[in-house]
């Protein structure tokens, strides 16, 4: 009966300890996110750049009012690309925090630089991601200047 | 014996519920109270007040510098900013909260005003708030203005 009950409960424990996230994928596809956003900016790609966020996701830019969902994303940051002139983006994510099965918090580093190899810029974000229809996608997009 | 080794499983399986935090209904509380001590204690200039709002262990990302860490160097980060900007009150303003369990992300917007009553910025944030010890404390904490560059 003690080892009946032992293995009921190991099992039943088991059960939250997945769902704190720690096997959710979500640092693997965050990491594999930051690769992908910082490629998607590096070749000028817009539209590659808006599939990482959600359909109804806020991106909150510095000096801007916040661009909320996909279509004002992709214009957005279609006129980023514009008017970065070339620049290329490297991007660190520091540190990422499961939040059970769907979610999770990514704070990172990123460094500009411009098209003539000039430090353009650097500074600091937080994403949080959610698994949407079974992929990680960035829901809540805010960063500033640690110029 | 089965009674006692359910009355066991019960115990145990409380703890991961609490860790889970499923829905905890506090959140909205806890977070609007936490919002509102965080603006008293910038307009009445009490640093102390507004670190007290953060968890010891907290990240605080501001524009233009470097992240902050840890509850005293907040402090001193925001009597800082204080000291900088006499006379400015804060107006915050949650436009978001998601209750994720344990885990609370809350969107919202800032407006500062100068000791003359004029605008001096506005901006928006966003704040990871983290039940510890039966208090939700902000965990990450990182804004930037809207106004154009």
């Amino acid at each position: 009966m003690r080892t009946a009950g032992l293995i009921l409960c190991t099992t039943l424990l088991a059960l939250p300890a997945a769902a704190l996230g720690q096997d959710s994928g979500a640092e693997a596809a965050i990491n594999d996110g930051a690769v992908a956003w910082a490629t998607a900016w590096n070749t000028g790609d817009a539209a590659a750049l808006a599939a990482q966020y959600s359909a109804d996701a806020v991106v909150m830019a510095p000096g801007a009012a916040a661009m909320e969902g996909a279509e004002a994303i992709e214009a957005g940051l279609t006129a980023a690309i514009e008017g970065a002139g070339g620049s290329q983006m490297a991007i660190t994510p520091d540190e990422i925090i499961p939040v059970g099965d769907d979610h999770a918090i990514e704070v990172g580093t990123f460094v500009e630089t411009g098209a003539d190899g000039s430090h353009k810029d650097h500074g600091k974000y937080l994403a949080v991601w959610a698994k949407v229809d079974g992929s990680w996608k960035i829901v809540r997009d805010i960063w500033n200047s640690s110029m | 014996m089965r009674s006692a080794a359910l009355a066991v499983c019960a115990a145990l399986l409380m703890f991961p519920s609490a860790v889970l935090g499923q829905a905890d209904p506090d959140a909205q509380v806890g977070v609007k109270e936490g919002g509102m001590a965080w603006a008293a204690a910038w307009n009445a200039g009490n640093a102390a007040g507004i670190a007290a709002q953060y968890a010891d262990d907290a990240m605080l990302l501001p524009p233009e510098g470097d992240a902050v860490q840890g509850r005293a160097a907040i402090e001193a980060f925001w009597q800082g900013a204080m000291d900088a900007l006499p006379g400015v009150t804060v107006k915050l303003e949650t436009r978001e909260l998601h209750n994720l369990g344990d885990v609370a992300v809350e969107v919202g917007s800032f407006v500062n005003t100068g000791a003359d009553g004029e605008p001096v910025g506005h901006g928006k944030y966003l704040v990871v708030w983290m039940l510890k010890d039966g208090t939700w404390q902000m965990a990450r904490d990182i804004w930037n203005s809207s106004m154009g560059q």
